[in-house]
């Protein structure tokens, strides 16, 4: 059918079928692709576009609905300031504050809260800032917890009127005898969200308990905009599915309904004969090939128990066939022309009852590759058995003893941008993989031989990612387009459905815990023991190293007082087991949060128990610098432990600045403050959580770096670490910044692809600003001794010798101690053109033998109704210590971003399964993430320490906002009301049915 | 799939004997691909908001974000219900009939709905349905119905209390109560479970603990993968004992 509407103020026509939708017209037909694909049910937002000057969701609209009505999207508005010869008008007043705000993560979001704000401010000149979260409540948000893109939007709001804003230049100092608590809110317990102030301030910096770095720092430290926030927030083809390719196919898996079955019978004929069909791929037809999905270091510390397709399934959701068609729809039709017969099996759905004697094998393939001591014919993927020092003796002398079994659920990582990868032959027929991953260069390693290829022709490419979380840490879909391609000669695309990310993606390991901690009278912890039976689903990807880091990270922090602090007793068991239940994985945290949630419940009930004051109790048997990391000499990731000593530990500190903000002081067990007026039926509480982290993996993670100057000055900066969106390319750009003396904006940033950059690890383990930051400086100083040496040379040409260890960069100058300079762009053009040519240029890799742990101290405020059971989150305040901070902007939204997401693993979030194993949530209506409009409010504050392993100081910050929050509401819960809850998520009836028993 | 985009209520009549009717689309789109035809209510002058002589008729195909506009004086309960129906996005297409057609339970805004007493009117039908009713019928019928319009009666009082994870969530367990203007018996509709909301026998404003008891018994079976029954069952009574004591100060 023909239709006619206004698309960005012009009038168009188009040719469409009826059932095509809003979204994919405005893709495929307009080549618009600042409209983004996150859902299909609308509720995720990433679609919105402007339809008659309201936001609406482009994926569930059909295109025939605009019909004579006016639609906007992201590509009308703005454009880059610099347009060469021509005056541009810039970027629009809402683009810019987003960009200077550090609104945008990893800005697959952006575009549709940019134009929801726009569509607000044309209505509404002077929002409130509870406006402001509901204009943006249709928009979800992974990354940033809301803050910045609220703030940004009042920012917006004060330019278009004409007012003056402050610039956002320093942080909010947080002097370290002096704060001041921050200013209270109104309680939130009526439900109806957001205050009604008008906030004229821009207030996105944290505060900072800053530690003065020996040197003064010029770039580093600095608030500086995203590198890539100009091309985001104008929606640019920046991702994955941003591009298009002639005669590209579109693939779709075949998942199995059934938890546990072999498959008897396979007929793909129907489905081939369909037209438009370009493959039918089942098991009969590509290379049985064992290996992980899991994303790591060669060799992976993992069993190698996956298949792009086999003969059997293992859970709901896993894959039976492939197929690549001309469109969707066809493929859609193929699949349900696929004839399959199972053979259904026993399943294991609960972990507890995969160790039972006689329990039905789940992997019972013989070219299972074993690691360690993965026993596949017990159903364990991973055992971990740790002792340090004597336990029992320890729990002999202690005074009490302390026991309970803690739960945590299966999560979803929910990334708005789901996995995606497209493929193709390139012209010299290598295989080129266009793919949302945090590890390009294991997923081409750990394809090579699945896909029957050496890696040299196969050439990964990530551009920007929607957001990853550890989703992406796992070679997911990759393959499937990959033998689509190889079986079609065609490039071949595949994106999951919201559903599939639910029920055939990677979570966080569900876990029961038992703690049993040995205490004496005066509070001296003097043994503890942890044991996790962790479920990892239907296979073992990262089963042992997710699990290993529960018991690394959080037995590591209560090491015991006094003889015990010297020598502690740690006990760490745990089984990894499989289940026929969707596979578990890498999720920000990586076993650390399911941790703090049962050893920050079992120290709040012992505090409880014992009258003890908790944050004096922790403190007292607290991890401290100068000590060795208990665990360091016990564990690795599956390989050689070696010993590790803390040299920077800001914990007191966090407890200190943290409990001052939240003001702990007058409201913890304060009965007089925990009464509502007027609401019997309300308490409020106040809870704490202390926790750490690691930064990288020690003796493995390396990642690499390569610098060049251009004939300006300027320099391209290579680096195969992947930004997911977390601002990695930015705080990476600032390091080389600061050492070759440049503005940011002289850094290029490129990450990452195969072929080009330097190999790096990858974005996970916490690990890019450190072990990449550090690769970055090594680069970046030997290109600036190659410049000082060339400019020593010019000096000398035209009059005293200077030694060029005596040059300093600065201002985008070579200085001389007696004042001469020399830009860079003139340093350039003699080395590129004039005299002893040579390209400036420098490769820095790092590995660190050291992974020094950031540690927080988390508060959580809440209000619980204690005939009711719910419990509203009021506040959340984490004080961190991160090491140095490379830029207040970036690492704030990671803390922000970070306590959100680990808010829904507190009271929300939990992925449950019914008798047949199918998954109750597939959509953001029944797996519930939080949206703009119901945010608690969030306080970022950060203590300084200067970690000597790293030439700035740094450690990492991108993790440990995920481990304190749920068990600091739970500890808040217990505070206002009692209510003793022991399974995460803290839901209305968990805390009813605590309160009852 | 066919599109159909007629401009007349007796052309969409005509239309739906070959497809469904797509108001705004946020539920209907997904499911584009199972469906021969759709016929747009879009152009057919079902979206006027009017409020005379203390009744409310709002046209089936009004987008729910137009019951928040400041222009209409409606209940501001009834605003809070549609505002935690769905986010701005969806409430800016959703409309009032497709909601009703297509919500359970959880719905805050059918559930005060409900409450109200609602009536619907359907095209062809001479007298007005209860909405009560239409929840019960909606999709078993044969042929396919229009719905035009809502009505209800400004009401003397409405609340409406909930229990959710987090403040925007779905609810697990819901309650509206509306004191009629004419201030005989109270209207209670209860949600949270199931495939629609419920209404309670209307109860006398003293009956607060008769209507608890009600309420109670309804979810006394009220277990699902949400929330167990035994839970449901004695919080729902709970937040009926709220709203009534909320309508009646």
């Amino acid at each position: 059918m023909q239709i006619q509407f206004l698309l960005n103020g012009e009038p168009v026509e188009l040719d469409v079928a009826g059932d095509t939708l809003l979204l994919d017209a405005l893709r495929d037909e307009f080549g618009l692709f600042g409209v983004k694909h996150g859902c299909e049910t609308g509720e995720c937002g990433a679609c919105t576009v402007l339809f008659d000057g309201q936001p609406v969701n482009s994926c569930v609209m059909l295109a025939a609905q605009v019909e004579g009505h006016s639609i906007t999207t992201i590509e009308s508005v703005g454009e880059h300031p610099d347009q060469g010869w021509r005056s541009g008008a810039g970027l629009d007043a809402v683009q810019q504050a987003f960009v200077e705000t550090g609104a945008i993560q990893c800005g697959f979001c952006t575009p549709a809260m940019v134009l929801a704000a726009r569509s607000l401010l044309a209505a509404n000149p002077e929002p409130s800032e509870e406006e402001v979260r509901e204009s943006l409540s249709g928009v979800l948000c992974r990354c940033t917890g809301y803050i910045k893109p609220v703030q940004a939007i009042l920012r917006a709001a004060a330019v278009l009127r004409g007012e003056q804003v402050e610039p956002i230049d320093g942080p909010i100092l947080a002097p370290k005898d002096l704060i001041t608590p921050a200013p209270e809110r109104e309680s939130r317990a009526g439900w109806d969200p957001g205050g009604t102030q008008v906030s004229l301030e821009t207030t996105v910096m944290p505060r900072i308990q800053v530690a003065h770095h020996p040197e003064p720092l010029h770039t580093v430290g600095h608030p500086e905009p995203k590198v890539d926030a100009v091309k985001l927030v104008q929606g640019k083809p920046a991702f994955t599915a941003d591009v298009e390719l002639r005669g590209m196919l579109v693939a779709k898996i075949l998942h199995s309904p059934v938890a546990h079955a072999r498959i008897k019978h396979i007929d793909a004929s129907k489905a081939r004969a369909l037209e438009g069909v370009a493959a039918v791929l089942t098991w009969k037809d590509i290379p049985r090939v064992a290996y992980s999905t899991a994303g790591q270091s060669h060799p992976i510390p993992g069993p190698l128990d996956s298949f792009s397709l086999d003969n059997k399934v293992r859970f709901v959701g896993d894959r039976v066939a492939f197929v690549a068609a001309e469109n969707e729809a066809i493929a859609e039709q193929a699949l349900a022309l696929i004839e399959v017969e199972y053979e259904q099996l026993p399943a294991i759905l609960d972990p507890a009852d995969a160790l039972e004697e006689g329990a039905a094998q789940i992997h019972d393939e013989p070219d299972y590759v074993n690691f360690d001591l993965s026993d596949p014919g017990r159903n364990l993927a991973a055992k971990i058995r740790i002792d340090i020092g004597e336990v029992e003796r320890g729990f002999d002398e202690a005074d009490h003893i302390f026991e309970a079994t803690y739960e945590v659920p299966k999560v979803q990582q929910a990334h708005i941008e789901p996995h995606i990868a497209i493929t193709y032959w390139d012209e010299d027929d290598r295989l080129v993989i266009r793919t949302s991953t945090q590890v390009p260069f294991h997923a081409r390693r750990q394809l090579a031989p699945v896909l029957g290829l050496p890696a040299k022709r196969i050439r990964v490419i990530k551009p920007r990612i929607g957001g990853g979380f550890g989703g992406k840490q796992e070679v997911l879909v990759e393959d499937v387009a990959a033998h689509l391609t190889i079986a079609t000669g065609r490039p071949v695309r595949i994106e999951y459905t919201r559903a599939e990310e639910f029920f055939a993606s990677r979570s966080r390991h569900p876990m029961r815990i038992r703690m049993k901690t040995g205490v004496k009278n005066d509070g001296t912890i003097t043994a503890n023991e942890m044991y996790a039976l962790s479920d990892t689903g239907a296979y073992g990807c990262h089963a042992l190293t997710v699990t290993g880091n529960t018991g690394h990270k959080a037995m590591a922090l209560y090491v015991g007082d006094g003889e015990y602090r010297q020598e502690p007793n740690i006990r760490f068991y745990a089984d990894i087991v499989y289940t026929n239940t969707p596979p578990s994985g890498a999720y920000r945290g990586y076993g650390v949060p399911q941790g703090f949630w049962a050893v920050e419940r079992h120290m709040e009930r012992i505090v409880r128990e014992l009258g003890l004051d908790p944050l004096e109790f922790r403190l007292k048997n607290a991890l401290r610098a100068g000590e060795v990391h208990p665990f360091s000499t016990a564990w690795s990731e599956g390989r050689e432990p070696r010993p590790e000593t803390i040299n920077t530990c800001g914990l007191e500190d966090c407890a200190k600045q943290g409990s001052l903000a939240i003001d702990w002081f007058s409201k913890f067990n304060r009965p007089d403050w925990q009464r509502v007026e007027d609401k019997p039926h309300l308490r409020r509480g106040i809870g704490v959580a202390l926790v750490m982290q690691g930064t990288a993996i020690p003796y493995l993670d390396m990642g690499g770096a390569s610098i060049k100057i251009n004939d300006d000055g300027s320099f391209n900066l290579l680096i195969g670490a992947t930004d997911l969106g977390t601002g990695s390319d930015t705080v990476l750009a600032q390091q080389a910044a600061e050492v070759l003396g440049v503005p940011i904006d002289d850094i290029i940033v490129y990450s990452s692809d195969t072929d080009f950059t330097p190999f790096d690890k990858g974005a996970y383990a916490s690990s890019t600003t450190y072990i990449s930051g550090a690769a970055v400086v090594r680069a970046a100083r030997q290109v600036a001794e190659r410049i000082r040496a060339r400019a020593a040379k010019m000096f000398g040409e035209e009059g005293d010798p200077v030694r060029p260890e005596a040059i300093r960069l600065a201002n985008k100058q070579a200085w001389s101690p007696d004042g001469r300079s020399v830009t860079l762009a003139e340093v350039a053009l003699h080395s590129l053109h004039q005299e002893d040519q040579e390209q400036i240029m420098a490769v820095g890799s790092y590995m660190s033998p050291v992974a020094p742990p950031p540690f927080a101290a988390q508060f959580a405020e809440v209000t619980v109704d204690i005939e009711t059971g719910q419990v509203v989150v009021d506040k959340l305040v984490m004080a961190v210590d991160s090491g140095i901070i490379v830029n207040p902007l970036t690492a704030s939204g990671q803390v922000e971003g970070g306590m959100t997401q680990a808010l829904g693993y507190a009271v929300c979030e939990e992925m449950l399964y019914d008798d047949q194993g199918r998954a109750r949530e597939v959509d953001f209506t029944d797996y519930h993430i939080f949206a703009a409009h119901e945010m608690p409010e969030l306080q970022t504050i950060f203590v300084e320490t200067i970690e000597p392993s790293h030439p700035f100081g740094v450690k990492a910050v991108a993790e440990i906002p995920i481990d304190g929050v749920a068990p600091a509401v739970a500890n808040a819960v217990m505070d206002a009301c009692g209510g003793d809850v022991l399974a995460a998520p803290v839901t209305p009836e968990r805390v009813w049915k605590s309160l009852r028993s | 799939m066919k599109y159909y985009r007629p401009e007349t209520i007796e052309e969409a009549l005509e239309l739906l004997s070959e497809g469904v009717p797509l108001a705004g689309g946020t539920a209907l789109a997904p499911e584009r691909r199972t469906l021969e035809a759709v016929v747009d209510l879009d152009r057919l002058g079902l979206d006027q908001i009017e409020i005379q002589s203390g009744t409310v008729r709002i046209g089936a195909a009004t987008r729910i974000q137009r019951l928040l506009d400041p222009d209409f004086e409606l209940p501001a309960q009834l605003r809070r219900a549609a505002r935690f129906e769905a986010s701005l996005n969806l409430r800016n297409m959703a409309t009032l009939g497709g909601t009703i057609m297509t919500a359970n339970a959880r719905s805050p805004l059918v559930l005060v709905l409900l409450a109200l007493q609602t009536s619907v009117s359907i095209s062809g039908e001479a007298s007005e349905v209860p909405l009560d009713k239409l929840l019960d019928n909606r999709m078993t019928g044969e042929t396919p119905f229009l719905i035009e319009r809502i009505a209800f009666a400004l009401p003397g009082a409405l609340h409406y209390e909930y229990v959710a994870r987090s403040p925007a969530d779905r609810p697990l367990v819901s309650a509206a109560a509306v004191a009629p203007a004419d201030g005989k018996k109270y209207s209670i509709a209860i949600g949270g479970y199931g495939e629609r909301p419920r209404l309670l026998d209307p109860v006398a404003g003293d009956a607060v603990e008769a209507a608890r008891q009600q309420a109670a018994r309804r979810y006394s079976d009220a277990g699902d993968v949400f929330a167990s029954a035994e839970y449901r069952s004695e919080v729902v009574s709970i937040l009926v004992e709220r709203v009534l004591e909320e309508v009646q100060s």
